[in-house]
């Protein structure tokens, strides 16, 4: 194949292969680039550098004992979710809420028995079921009871609770569980009371200041500055740890392990009432 | 030529990549199903991202003060331990995220139940007919 000027202008009067062309130019450089900068420097990570000033105050801020003002709470991150920004934990939770309240207006009248599935299982996964769903609850309430000490906290907690009722539900139907006294309506009053149990808690130090007029804080835990309020504590060993933070995390548990068992029913009840209908009519 | 950052950064770009999907199949997808996905991967993507910054590299250990208290337990904490206002901040988007898509998820749900389809233009031509029907209605 020799070189020709005409082939040259008839590929430049195709548009779809200049375009192609310019591509091929574009990626080639991309990809150049992208080569010589992976070989050479650290991009966008900040790995291997010490954390930053403000990391440094939570940490130090988090436990210690011989400062009256830090939380007490030896899990940093828990301390983080329930004391320095308590109350963005809270309208996250309530937003969580509203999403399940809009979900249940939408099938707040198929929320009934009649529209639950009631397929069961054969003996094995129900004797695999048996055998689980005991350790699966008891990580649950440790994970949310202990997740101012570990890893873990209140959403958790209650994220596991509600997979081992999931389990429930595979193996004996949502029917059974229903039956068994789990019904839409205890499940929403549980969860508004988890609810107004964070609410009710944050209050707590205004309204004890208020009867022994000092002045105190929303969400607050321990002593700060300008507060009258001391704050709450229990003692492992000789280590001081702040017990206002484990109600929190259960009561949040509670709410959302609810809010997931809640969506369970909504989501049978939506795939099985068109079926059901079908087979009633 | 250094493996181990060549390798992280790669991490790095997959991640901007999926992010960039994810917006993309958002626009682009006409599914809502497939919408949803989208979002979920995008928003996955940047919780991850952020986790992966708040990561430090050679020793890391996890932002856990150990009982009982002592001042070089906390310095080996503020030198080494993983971010933890990342992984709380993290923890607050994953929250919001999972009720977003539990609320577009039964939205739609509803909306495949009263029209019989989830594809965004037969939905939107749908609308603009009962408008048009509505209108003639309201001329007789």
């Amino acid at each position: 194949m020799t070189f020709n000027t005409n082939n040259v202008v008839e590929y430049m009067s195709c548009r779809s292969k200049r375009w192609l062309g310019i591509l091929i130019v574009i990626v080639s450089i991309v990809v150049v680039g992208v080569v010589y900068t992976l070989s050479t420097s650290k991009l966008i990570v900040p790995i291997n550098t010490p954390n930053r000033n403000i990391v440094e105050q939570y940490i130090r801020f988090a436990y210690n004992p011989f400062n009256k003002s830090s939380s007490l709470v030896p899990a940093i991150v828990n301390s983080i979710v329930w004391d320095f920004r308590g109350l963005d934990t809270l309208f996250e939770t309530i937003v969580f809420y509203t999403a399940i309240i809009a979900s249940i207006a939408i099938y707040h009248e198929y929320l009934t028995e009649t529209y639950l599935d009631t397929v069961e299982l054969s003996k094995i996964p129900k004797t695999v079921a048996i055998l689980v769903i005991g350790a699966s609850i008891a990580i649950g309430l440790a994970v949310a009871f202990k997740g101012h000490l570990t890893p873990g906290g209140g959403f958790q907690g209650g994220a596991v609770i509600a997979a081992t009722l999931f389990i429930l539900a595979a193996t004996w139907s949502t029917y059974y569980i229903s039956k068994l006294g789990i019904s839409v309506k205890h499940l929403i009053v549980l969860r508004s009371l988890g609810l107004l149990g964070i609410i009710l808690l944050s209050f707590y130090p205004l309204v004890y200041c208020l009867l022994n007029s000092c002045s105190a804080f929303i969400f607050q835990n321990q002593w700060k500055d300008n507060s009258g309020y001391l704050g709450y504590r229990y003692y492992m060993g000789d280590d001081p740890v702040s017990l206002t933070i484990i109600f929190y995390n259960v009561f949040e548990s509670i709410a959302i392990a609810n809010g997931f068992i809640i969506l369970l029913y909504i989501l049978v009840v939506s795939g099985y009432r068109e079926k059901f209908e079908e087979e009633s009519s | 030529m250094n493996y181990e950052f060549t390798v992280l950064n790669i991490l790095v770009l997959a991640l901007l990549a999926n992010i960039v999907f994810g917006v993309y199949g958002l626009i682009v997808k006409r599914n809502l199903i497939k919408k949803i996905i989208a979002l979920n991967i995008a928003s996955d993507s940047v919780c991850v991202l952020a986790i992966y910054i708040g990561y430090r590299m050679p020793h890391a250990i996890p932002p856990v003060h150990v009982l009982p208290y002592s001042e070089s337990k906390v310095v080996e904490l503020v030198n080494y331990s993983v971010d933890p206002l990342v992984q709380a901040l993290v923890l607050t988007a994953i929250v919001i995220g999972l009720g977003f898509t539990v609320y577009l998820s039964i939205i739609t749900i509803r909306i495949y139940e009263l029209s019989g389809s989830l594809d965004i233009h037969s939905l939107l031509r749908m609308e603009m007919h009962t408008e048009e029907i509505e209108e003639a209605e309201e001329i007789d």
